[in-house]
């Protein structure tokens, strides 16, 4: 860390081309020789991850690197991720401003424009130097314990802001991240992205500022010195607090949250804040009061809060700059006054049992002299007089009363009765945070169980619509194809009429072939045994030429002789004079010959005229169905874009409507888990409440009419 | 006001990954010589890469997330490979310290003096190009819906998860529209479970970057993956249009062809989220 910090700020002309982000800054810082070539960077050492990478520190504007060069100077090298306006202008303003101050809390840098190459292309970087500090998180995670310790900071703290206002420059993030301890525990300020300086009156701010330290009325119009109020207010008053009362630390925030003892939440409703509302019933007066002075802040006032109002008079606070209260034990130095002051330490002592201190000397000569007397009374009175007694026993009850008033004077009986009021107050609460801790669990309980149960509502709903969707689908397949089904059984019907159809014509055409044929066959020219010239003229009598003109012959019985009958091609049956039957055996088996022969040579196919002519026609019809067919898919595609989208808009109303109940369903469950959350503490506040109580009543224990007796008597207690 | 939460490590959200290892991502894509495959492999790992060092504070990775990468082809299941396999969701802290390994890649960049120079990165890599059967994406984004489901119910208060499928779009597992607003049904109390679609296609088409209709998309795939995809919330908006991205109203998270990982420096952590000016 130098004692000097340097500010400085080269020409402002800034590339206009996208910023890279942190992992292609990471990727270029791999070869420093390159990205940082022509710089007294070329060449530096970056501290690397456990992959050997270059190790960033990232916020949401830009990642920091830590870089060292040969001479073993470290610097802290700061890449822009995000794009500020006017960044170099602001720079430069802040530099100059920061240069006529010497303060402390400081850090030099020099904004380079060009100040790192990347992809070909230069970037700016702002170069600090590196401080060895750790946040104020990871401080208070450390130090919490040491209420001297948190206190020294809150001062120092205090001082800060009042070096700020005084310099006139407003931060513009003042949170946990941008407050740095070093280890002898001053306070360094980082990070001046945003920060305002006079210089730059008129311009709007660059940041808004961390959540959980800013207003949520704050906007980027809001740039002056005043722009640390708010942020101020919370870190103060949660290090007075953490000062006060370190077990607050654990109850007001979840391990590892980003925030300090408030939050934005509480903020933005502090009427409903359960942090706020904690501290300001704090049993610390001074926390109590500097919390319910924020809290009216916020109340009325959380747009443009009044400066910081320490709780000492900050002329009188001495920081010297020597201690060492980092990890060692703190030697000494003075503390706040109001830490000094307080009245309540965090931890008590048992206190010293508390006695009566003030004997009336009448009293006790009385309750002596009545000790001594009253052993005569009870003989006297049983042996001497009736009236003694009655003497005695007004004498007693006298000497009671006396007494009794007496012991209600004493101061003692009075704090004492207001303890043990307070102790049963106490412990009644104790039991109220319990049974309240027990109802909040089990509204939990109760509120999981249910969403559960919407959750397999959801499902079933979910699946119903599926099954309505998919149902819907089905019948519309089974229609289609029961639709595609018919037109393929009426193709195939298509088809077979063709077949049959040309078979028919083949068979017309191979028999009228078969007939040509053998009308060429005469049988006059055929030389058939036994056949002459008279049987030939007898059968052409009858029609029969050739071995066309007859089918086949049949035998009858007439008398003895068998005639045969000659069956005409036109079915006609015929017999000829003079043909017997063995001629017409032998005229039958020439013309069987004959047709045997002839079938041979038969066609086998339609002619191409025949074909072509029923091709034109069945393809006609097989077009037409081809047609309906494809209009039939075509239409359930059609079909099945509409139940899909009617699907889909199901979907989208189910889903909103889903996401709607699920919406409540989450609000009621951070409720829970809040309230939750806020009754363990509070009913761990409320047991230790009750047993400081308890302790402090118990220190009451002499306290008691008895214990006064005692007292009178002997006046020890 | 939605998507505003605080992410911080009290509070984290998750990031569910999923990642088309189907065949058909041995294609390459359109215009290209790299395989799709290559393609979405290497987008992840700078996901993570990017994620990782958005997220990194003075003492280490915080876990401002908890991411899970689960791969979808011939299975379902983490994509991790190297230590984290067969993990899904994976505090952040823990995937920034285990890839599978570190690759030494060597490429040339220009040197600023109007040359070229060769440079030597260390490249982490969690999960590696994968191109084998189906696209069961309707079973996909059941198992991211799972784990959304899951984390919301134990973090209602948190960031929505964010759930960006990473695919060439072929569903054959049915339609995924149906599965897609299963996804975002679930809420916490800051929003939806947001899903994003990066498209990676084969044709040679214009790249689109979250766009707000989907006229240009050149085919079914891209339109269903648009309408699959949520409105991208204002402030992510507002980054886009400030990266000089123009995202209008109704501008989806959706690209086509394009790069996706400056979506992580869409996310706001710590700062209040910004509004659209």
């Amino acid at each position: 860390m130098t004692t000097s910090p340097s500010f400085t700020s080269t020409s402002g002309d800034e590339p206009t081309r996208a910023l890279p982000s942190g992992a292609t800054y990471v990727e270029a810082l791999q070869d420093t020789a390159l990205c940082f070539r022509g710089t007294d960077l070329a060449g530096a050492d970056v501290r690397v991850d456990a992959l050997g990478r270059p190790r960033a520190i990232s916020g949401n504007f830009a990642s920091v690197f830590s870089v060292t060069v040969a001479d073993g100077t470290r610097y802290a090298i700061k890449c822009f991720t995000r794009e500020a306006p006017e960044q170099a202008a602001r720079y430069r303003a802040v530099g100059e401003h920061l240069a006529r101050l010497d303060d402390d809390w400081t850090v030099g840098f020099d904004y380079v424009a060009h100040g790192i190459l990347v992809d070909g292309a230069w970037h700016p970087v702002l170069r600090m130097e590196w401080v060895e500090a750790v946040n104020l998180l990871r401080w208070i995670d450390r130090h919490v314990d040491d209420s001297h310790a948190v206190s020294r900071v809150a001062e120092r703290f205090a001082h800060l802001v009042a070096r700020l206002a005084e310099a006139g420059i407003g931060h513009g993030d003042l949170q946990h991240g941008n407050l740095l301890i070093t280890a002898d525990g001053s306070i360094k300020l980082v990070d001046y992205d945003g920060v305002y300086v006079p210089a730059l009156a008129g311009l709007p701010a660059a940041e808004t500022g961390h959540r959980n330290y800013q207003s949520p009325d704050r906007t980027a119009a809001e740039f002056g010195p005043e722009v640390d109020r708010f942020s101020s207010w919370v870190v103060y008053l949660s290090l007075v607090a953490l000062a006060t009362d370190p077990s607050l630390w654990r109850q007001l925030r979840a391990e590892d949250a980003e925030h300090l003892l408030l939050a934005e939440s509480d903020f933005a409703d502090p009427a409903g804040s359960f942090r706020l509302a904690t501290l300001t019933g704090h049993p610390d007066a001074r926390l109590r009061g500097l919390a319910e002075r924020f809290q009216q802040i916020l109340l009325h006032h959380r747009a443009a809060p009044p400066p910081l109002e320490p709780l000492d008079p900050l002329d009188g606070v001495e920081l010297s700059s020597g201690e060492n209260f980092g990890d060692v034990e703190p030697s000494g130095p003075r503390l706040p006054s109001w830490m000094v002051e307080r009245l309540e330490p965090h931890m008590p002592a048992p206190p010293p049992l508390v006695r009566f201190s003030h004997r009336a000397p009448a009293l006790a000569a009385l309750t002596r002299a009545l000790l001594v007397l009253l052993p005569f009374g009870v003989p006297a009175a049983v042996f001497v007089d009736e009236a003694v007694a009655v003497a005695d026993v007004s004498a007693v009850l006298a000497w009671a009363a006396v007494t009794a008033a007496g012991y209600r004077r004493q101061p003692e009986r009075a704090r004492a009765r207001e303890a043990r009021a307070e102790r049963k107050r106490l412990a009644n609460a104790r039991l109220a945070a319990e049974a309240q801790a027990t109802r909040v669990d089990q509204d939990a309980r109760q509120a999981a169980e249910a969403a559960e149960r919407s959750r397999a509502e959801q499902d079933r709903r979910r699946q119903d619509l599926q099954q309505w969707h998919d149902q819907r689908l089905r019948a519309h397949q089974r229609a289609v194809k029961v639709h595609l089904d018919q037109i393929d059984r009426d193709r195939q019907g298509s088809a077979a009429r063709m077949h049959l159809e040309e078979q028919r014509l083949l068979v017309r055409r191979q028999k009228a072939h078969l007939r040509a044929e053998l009308a060429q066959f005469r049988l006059a020219t055929a030389g058939v045994e036994g056949v002459g010239p008279t049987q030939i003229a007898n059968l052409e009598a009858v029609g029969i030429r050739t071995a066309a003109d007859f089918v086949g012959v049949r035998y009858e019985v007439d008398g003895h002789d068998r005639v045969a009958i000659f069956v005409l091609a036109d079915g006609r049956a015929v017999s000829a004079a003079r043909v017997g039957e063995v001629s017409a055996v032998l005229i039958d088996q020439w013309r069987e010959r004959r047709t045997a022969e002839v079938e041979a040579t038969r066609p086998t196919a339609v002619t191409p005229v025949e074909h072509r002519a029923l091709r034109i026609r069945f393809t006609a019809e097989r077009a037409q169905l081809d047609a309906e067919h494809q209009r039939v898919l075509a239409d359930a595609e059609v079909r099945f874009g509409e139940l899909r989208a009617e699907l889909r808009a199901a979907q989208v109303a189910l889903a909103d409507e889903l996401k709607t109940a699920n919406t409540a369903t989450a609000h009621t469950r951070v409720d829970h888990d809040r309230a939750a959350a806020e009754a363990a503490v509070r009913l761990e506040r409320a047991e230790r409440a009750a047993a400081e109580g308890a302790t402090r009543a118990d220190a009451f224990r002499p306290i008691s009419y008895r214990g006064y007796l005692r007292f009178l008597l002997t006046g020890r207690n | 006001m939605t998507y505003a939460a605080e992410i911080s490590r009290a509070n984290p959200s998750c990031f569910v990954f999923l990642v088309d290892q189907s065949a058909s991502m041995n294609d390459p894509i359109g215009g290209g010589q790299q395989r799709k495959a290559d393609v979405v492999a290497d987008a992840i790992n700078r996901l993570l890469a990017e994620l990782s060092v958005k997220c990194a504070k003075e003492e280490g990775v915080r876990d401002y997330f908890h991411v899970a990468v689960i791969g979808y082809g011939h299975a379902v299941g983490s994509a991790f490979t190297g230590p984290l396999a067969g993990r899904d969701l994976v505090p952040l802290s823990q995937v920034a310290e285990k890839p599978a390994r570190v690759e030494k890649r060597t490429k040339k960049v220009p040197d600023g003096a109007g040359g070229l120079v060769e440079t030597t990165t260390r490249f982490p890599v969690w999960v590696d190009p994968v191109a084998n059967g189906a696209t069961p994406m309707c079973r996909a984004l059941a198992s991211a819906e799972s784990l959304v489901s899951d984390w919301v119910s134990r973090h209602p208060d948190s960031f929505p998860p964010i759930v960006l499928n990473l695919t060439d779009g072929e569903s054959t597992d049915g339609d995924p529209a149906g599965a897609a607003w299963g996804v975002q049904t679930h809420v916490t109390a800051d929003g939806a479970a947001l899903l994003f679609n990066l498209h990676v296609s084969a044709a040679n088409a214009v790249p689109v970057t979250f766009p707000d209709t989907d006229i240009a998309l050149p085919d079914g795939y891209a339109r269903t993956l648009f309408g699959m995809s949520s409105l991208l919330p204002p402030h992510m908006r507002f980054y886009a249009l400030q990266q000089g991205v123009p995202a209008e109203d109704l501008a989806r998270g959706f690209v086509y062809n394009a790069d996706i990982t400056s979506l992580v420096q869409f996310l706001d952590i710590g700062t209040r989220a910004t509004d659209l000016r």
